[in-house]
């Protein structure tokens, strides 16, 4: 019984894992909007990734407790039903957000709402299917840190060079560059972001492949 | 008979893509010696403090893709010389090493380096100063009022006739100043004559090919003269669009890159003539007074489907002449018979 619950335990950890390393921005391409266009602060940056909590979570969920417990409920009633959800969870996302900045989620405009749809770009993406309530809880959370990881870096990043600010303290810097604020800085900032994640990946598996290679001499 | 068996590359031309950069360079030479006269050594500095941050942003690329910087490529050397040139005078020296920088770490090598490249690095570089500083970028001193290399500028600053036409103002210059480049403007795009001698240069040497400026420069004629922006007469507003800016130059260093242009000729007519009316749109619906940067940094997004779907085009017509040439001939068959 001990084992089996190490073995499960292990199991979560490694799918965290795993749902943590295939970031859903960098290299899934998913929800690119919300963070091209709202990540332009650390503190927009925060409040996105509040809002994708609030909705990702909770559309997981319940989209695989509607698989095991309903399963005669149709795709598309499942997905709408889901939709709902998430599109229901704005509403304590938005009260969520709002110690960050007065009226931080009316200014982002439609974006942070549309954060809903993205949960559900997420549920749809290729290879998924629904599965037991726990694992995709682990799937969800996984998928939020690694949203939260590209959100915070593109948003630093534009924050320094647009501001010269970092949560809005100043950094000393007197240039400026105001046009890393703008969409299209957004997209060079997420490509230079996927690059430097697909780097680091390469990296640590050519550091695990010697670590393998090591052990393997030495037995 | 024995085959002759000879090492690659079979085709021997004297044309390289190093030949073609040192002819660019070459053009650019009398635009700089224009500049300097205009506005003294400190046209000189930028083009000199553009030119290293290009080549040591190019070499830190090079050296970050894994790669060994290779001294015949000069494409570094136009990118860092160009941007100067649609510059100001005046402007500090962070604003043409940002621009290079950016030209050379940011529009050029992800997209994989010489020859890879989607956008014009010189008119990325451009277009994002002109973004991030419009007030120093939109501001030029007067010619002839040589600026110190250092130190507080002196001259006062002026809007350029581009700005006068922006604003549907009539620019109050001599028609004669305005080939010459005797007002306030870019440092060293503004001589039309300079400029139209290292067209012909260019064109001579084969560097760059006919069609794209020609369909550029004949498309924002064509809708100035039927679309004035201001209340002058239609060749009047012809000239006015022509040479008050950035568009010659864009037009004849920028669009004829053969890079980020297409590969066929008619491909490049269809190439110019969109640059030339995304200009003259952006000039007349959008906030910046130079937009030929701008233009073609969205119709180099165009270039692979213009080459790809015209290539298909031709196809088409090619099989349907074929197709009309056979049925006709059995025709004449089937009456003989």
């Amino acid at each position: 019984m001990a084992s089996e619950r190490t073995a499960g335990t292990s199991g979560l950890l490694k799918r965290f894992k795993q749902a943590l390393g295939e970031n859903p921005v960098l290299l899934g391409g998913l929800a690119l909007a919300p963070v091209v266009m709202v990540s332009t602060t650390v503190k927009n940056a925060v409040a996105l990734i509040i809002v994708m909590a609030c909705t990702l979570i909770p559309a997981m969920v319940l989209e695989a407790l509607l698989a095991k417990y309903a399963p005669k409920v149709p795709d598309f009633a499942r997905m709408s039903i889901c939709a709902l959800v998430a599109a229901a969870m704005l509403m304590p996302a938005k009260m969520a957000v709002a110690p960050l900045a007065q009226n931080i989620f009316d200014s982002l405009g439609m974006y942070l709402a549309l954060t809903g749809v993205s949960a559900l770009m997420f549920l749809h993406s290729p290879g998924r299917q629904p599965e037991e309530p726990l694992p995709a809880a682990v799937d969800a959370v996984g998928g939020v840190l690694g949203f939260a990881l590209a959100a915070l870096a593109v948003g630093a990043v534009r924050e320094v060079f647009s501001l010269g600010t970092l949560w809005g303290s100043p950094m000393g810097f007197t240039l400026k560059f105001p046009a890393a604020a703008m969409p299209f800085a957004g997209f060079f900032a997420v490509a230079f972001a996927a690059a430097a994640w697909n780097g680091l990946s390469a990296l640590t598996r050519k550091i695990a492949g010697r670590g393998a290679k090591r052990k393997g001499a030495v037995r | 008979m024995q085959a002759k068996e000879l090492k690659a590359p079979h085709i021997r031309l004297k044309d390289s893509a190093r030949s073609t950069m040192l002819d660019v360079l070459i053009a650019l030479l009398p635009l700089y010696f224009m500049a300097t006269y205009f506005y003294g050594a400190r046209a000189l500095a930028l083009g000199g403090v553009s030119l290293l941050s290009a080549v040591a942003a190019d070499v830190i690329c090079v050296f970050l893709s894994g790669r060994r910087p290779n001294p015949r490529d000069f494409s570094a050397l136009v990118t860092g010389l160009l941007i100067p040139l649609m510059l100001p005078a005046s402007v500090p020296y962070y604003v043409p090493v940002t621009a290079a920088v950016f030209a050379i770490a940011v529009v050029k090598h992800p997209f994989g380096g010489v020859g890879q490249n989607i956008f014009n690095p010189a008119a990325g570089g451009f277009a994002f100063v002109s973004v991030c500083w419009p007030s120093l970028v939109f501001s030029y001193p007067q010619p002839m009022f040589s600026l110190p290399i250092t130190g507080e500028l002196p001259a006062r600053l002026a809007e350029s006739p581009a700005h006068a036409l922006m604003l549907g103002a009539v620019p109050t210059i001599d028609k004669l100043d305005l080939m010459l480049g005797k007002f306030a403007g870019p440092m060293g795009v503004t001589n039309i004559l300079v400029l139209a001698t290292c067209f012909l240069y260019l064109l001579f040497r084969r560097a760059i090919n006919w069609q794209a400026p020609a369909a550029f420069l004949g498309m924002t004629a064509a809708i100035a003269y039927l679309f004035p922006r201001i209340p002058v007469s239609r060749s009047e507003s012809v000239a006015f669009e022509l040479l008050s800016g950035t568009l010659v130059f864009a037009g004849i260093f920028l669009l004829s890159d053969p890079v980020t242009s297409p590969k066929r000729g008619l491909s490049r007519f269809v190439y110019g003539a969109l640059a030339g009316a995304a200009t003259m749109l952006l000039r007349y619906y959008g906030g910046f007074e130079q937009t030929a940067a701008f233009a073609l940094l969205l119709v180099n997004s165009f270039t692979l489907l213009l080459d790809h779907e015209l290539e298909r085009l031709f196809r088409i017509v090619r099989r349907a002449v074929l197709g009309f040439r056979a049925y006709r001939r059995n025709q004449r068959i089937i009456k003989k018979v």
